[in-house]
């Protein structure tokens, strides 16, 4: 959806268009629903936060400003509202959240084997993410899931680019490290199974 | 990303700087510059293996979780706080408020004409009141008040007629003059107002009888004749105000 297409339907959906809110919502959902199940690591706070905050944003769309990317405004809020979770009450790690995942679901055919590869790796992926500080797993899913620039990412963090890449390079090289001590016990355990 | 570069090494140092790793991660690198990296890479066991499990890690990652679509609870949610309108309830609620704010507009235009049109007959600021209308209700209050008094005091006239009236000589009294004041009025708390009636003078011989809710200024002179010149001399004997009260017989 280009700039000029999202503003039409945001104007509509201001002026109450239902379908127009529909498309915006649509076209938001999957990005920031993946930004907030990496940064919660649950998917039932990741779609109450997602929820509210598409809520938040469509009774509040008459205050937009145009000049700034809807993304980072709705993208905002999100984070606004899952820090004030986190503030209330930290949330726990969902272990059965593996099978949310699109590869498991869109590819019913594939070889059960790498399924299950796949599905160990996003496990550790996830375990890996949580075990990040907050910033760290912020970044990260942000630069490397969502492909924010490192400038956009700074000003939505609200932190120096020499902060953003700080955090960037050493959550990426602790994330390596989780995965791989998460690998190697896991194919030890697997060792050990087998005897 | 694939780590298998045509490029032949260049630097002999087998070792890749972790910095040139992360600036690859971070796509600051030209492609030219990346290709050698991954070809310095190829002769680095334990940077290339760091790079493939950080590239897998990062390939994991933008394998994005399969949202469900929360399309019609967010609806329903944003509905309940701020109500969607079907297209063409939309057009009538904008009609509705163009119309509610052009009538607004014409109010206030209607306001400001009149208000230069009839400076005073707008404002709600506290005006001054006007001595002369101070003046014009005391005077209307003190008219009513007068009148109330007037039949009380026609009605000691009469009963004072049946006296034996008496030409103004010497050895005798009479009664000059009746000033009445009012009670105060409620308008203008306090304040009482002199009023005096114009009337002939009752002549009585004595004191008046009776009283009515008026205080009469009560002037006794007595007239005598000058023993030497014979004139007449006028002499005020008593000058006090006293009040009626009670209805006279």
């Amino acid at each position: 959806m280009d700039r000029a297409e999202e503003r039409r339907l945001i104007e509509l959906a201001a002026e109450g268009d239902q379908d127009a809110a529909s498309g915006i919502i649509r076209h938001h959902q999957q990005s920031l629903y993946a930004y907030m199940l990496r940064m919660s690591g649950r998917p039932d706070v990741a779609q109450d936060i997602v929820q509210e905050a598409f809520v938040r944003v469509l009774t509040n769309l008459d205050r937009f400003d145009f000049r700034y990317r809807f993304s980072t405004w709705l993208f905002t809020i999100a984070r606004r509202l899952y820090l004030n979770a986190c503030a209330k009450h930290r949330p726990a790690y969902d272990t059965d959240m593996v099978g949310a995942w699109r590869g498991k679901a869109n590819e019913p055919d594939a070889p059960v084997v790498a399924d299950e590869q796949q599905d160990v790796m996003r496990d550790a992926l996830q375990v890996a993410l949580m075990n990040l500080s907050s910033d760290q797993r912020e970044v990260v899913v942000l630069f490397h899931q969502l492909d924010w620039p490192i400038a956009l990412i700074a000003r939505h963090l609200d932190m120096p680019e020499g902060t953003v890449k700080s955090h960037l390079h050493r959550g990426r090289k602790r994330l390596r490290t989780l995965i791989e001590s998460r690998q190697d016990g896991a194919g030890m355990n697997l060792q050990e199974a087998s005897l | 990303m694939s780590f298998e570069a045509d490029q032949p090494i260049r630097d002999p140092d087998p070792r890749v700087p972790d910095a040139l790793v992360d600036a690859l991660f971070d796509r600051e690198l030209s492609p030219e510059a990346q290709r050698q990296i991954l070809g310095a890479v190829r002769h680095d066991a334990h940077t290339r293996t760091q790079l493939e499990r950080t590239a897998e890690a990062l390939a994991a990652l933008r394998d994005q979780p399969i949202a469900p679509d929360m399309t019609a609870q967010i609806l329903a949610r944003a509905d309940g706080r701020r109500r969607f309108l079907p297209k063409r309830l939309r057009r009538v609620t904008r009609a509705a408020r163009l119309g509610v704010s052009g009538a607004v507009l014409l109010v206030l235009l209607g306001v400001a004409g009149a208000q230069r049109a009839w400076p005073d007959a707008l404002s709600l600021a506290p005006k001054d009141t006007p001595l002369a209308d101070v003046n014009d209700a005391l005077l209307g209050d003190a008219i009513q008040g007068a009148n109330t008094l007037r039949t009380g005091v026609d009605q000691a006239r009469s009963s004072l007629a049946s006296l034996p009236r008496c030409a103004p000589r010497a050895g005798f009294v009479s009664v000059e003059q009746i000033e009445v004041s009012t009670p105060p009025a409620p308008r203008f708390p306090g304040a009482i107002t002199l009023v005096s009636l114009n009337a002939p003078p009752a002549e009585a011989q004595g004191e008046p009888m009776g009283a009515i809710t008026a205080t009469m200024l009560i002037r006794v002179r007595a007239n005598s004749a000058d023993a030497r010149t014979g004139r007449e001399l006028v002499t005020i004997r008593e000058e006090r105000a006293e009040t009626l009260r009670g209805v006279l017989p």
